[in-house]
């Protein structure tokens, strides 16, 4: 079990951030397109704080497991 | 079991679900899948449950993020684009507008001034203001073009069609008459 995600319980949060930051920064790099040329380091910030605050929902939200998953699958489809 | 009795059951259709067959494209996956549905094994059922959960939570914060950055960075970019729409920032010409007075190197108050034309408007002294105001019309236009105007005597009798002699008493009298009022300020003063 060490996905990307799976965070030792001995890591503090900035370590858990961090991790997260690094992991999308390509994809951010990517949408700085978006912006003109002057503006692409403030919107690198921006996104990045705006990943900082939602860390902790993302991090620690309830997934079901698979067999979960797949009932809840079956009770859709039926 | 009985997920497993409903699963095998379904199993054509839950494979087919996109999430299900990706995680079940890993081939340590699929072999516990397997191994959990032809001997129901309890171990690789729990693990499977743990790996998916990992799994899953990934997916969900990798869609998270690629719609949260795809929609921020166009917002951003809207709101500057905004912004600088309605705070243009020019340098190469001069801002719109009248210039302001320390910007041409005047004082605003002394322009002010120059713009009135009553010589009691530049009088800060309050007992010749009041004397001031005691003159007649022709004494105070002659003082205030004098003092204010710096004209001659010469000017001042031609602009108002007089004699320069005339003009001078004019301005003498104003000048008794304003020692007169200060003088008699004074002893009110000095009485009270």
């Amino acid at each position: 079990m060490n996905g990307p995600f799976d965070f030792n319980k001995e890591n503090t949060d900035t370590d858990e951030m961090e991790l997260l930051i690094s992991r999308f920064s390509p994809m951010i790099k990517k949408k700085l397109s978006n912006t003109s040329y002057q503006e692409r380091e403030d919107l690198e910030q921006e996104l990045k704080i705006k990943i900082v605050e939602k860390a902790d929902m993302l991090l620690c939200q309830e997934v079901p497991g698979f067999w979960e998953f797949i009932l809840h699958l079956i009770n859709e489809s039926s | 079991m009985d997920y497993q009795v409903l699963l095998r059951s379904k199993c054509k259709e839950i494979m087919k679900h996109p999430i299900v067959k990706h995680f079940l494209s890993d081939p340590k996956h699929y072999e516990k899948f397997k191994n959990v549905l032809e001997h129901s094994d309890e171990k690789d059922a729990k693990s499977l449950d743990d790996h998916f959960k990992q799994f899953y939570k990934e997916i969900r914060i990798i869609k998270y993020m690629n719609s949260m950055i795809r929609i921020f960075s166009i917002d951003f970019d809207k709101r500057i684009r905004k912004n600088q729409k309605r705070y243009p920032l020019t340098v190469d010409q001069p801002e719109g507008g009248e210039a302001l007075p320390y910007e041409m190197g005047k004082d605003a108050y002394e322009e002010f001034l120059r713009k009135q034309g009553d010589l009691s408007q530049h009088v800060q002294n309050r007992d010749l203001y009041e004397a001031l105001q005691t003159l007649t019309d022709k004494q105070k236009s002659v003082l205030t073009n004098i003092y204010l105007h710096g004209a001659t005597m010469k000017e001042i009798a031609e602009s108002l069609g007089e004699s320069r002699q005339n003009i001078s008493n004019i301005h003498k009298k104003g000048l008794d008459n304003l020692r007169k009022q200060l003088d008699k300020q004074k002893k009110g003063e000095n009485k009270q």
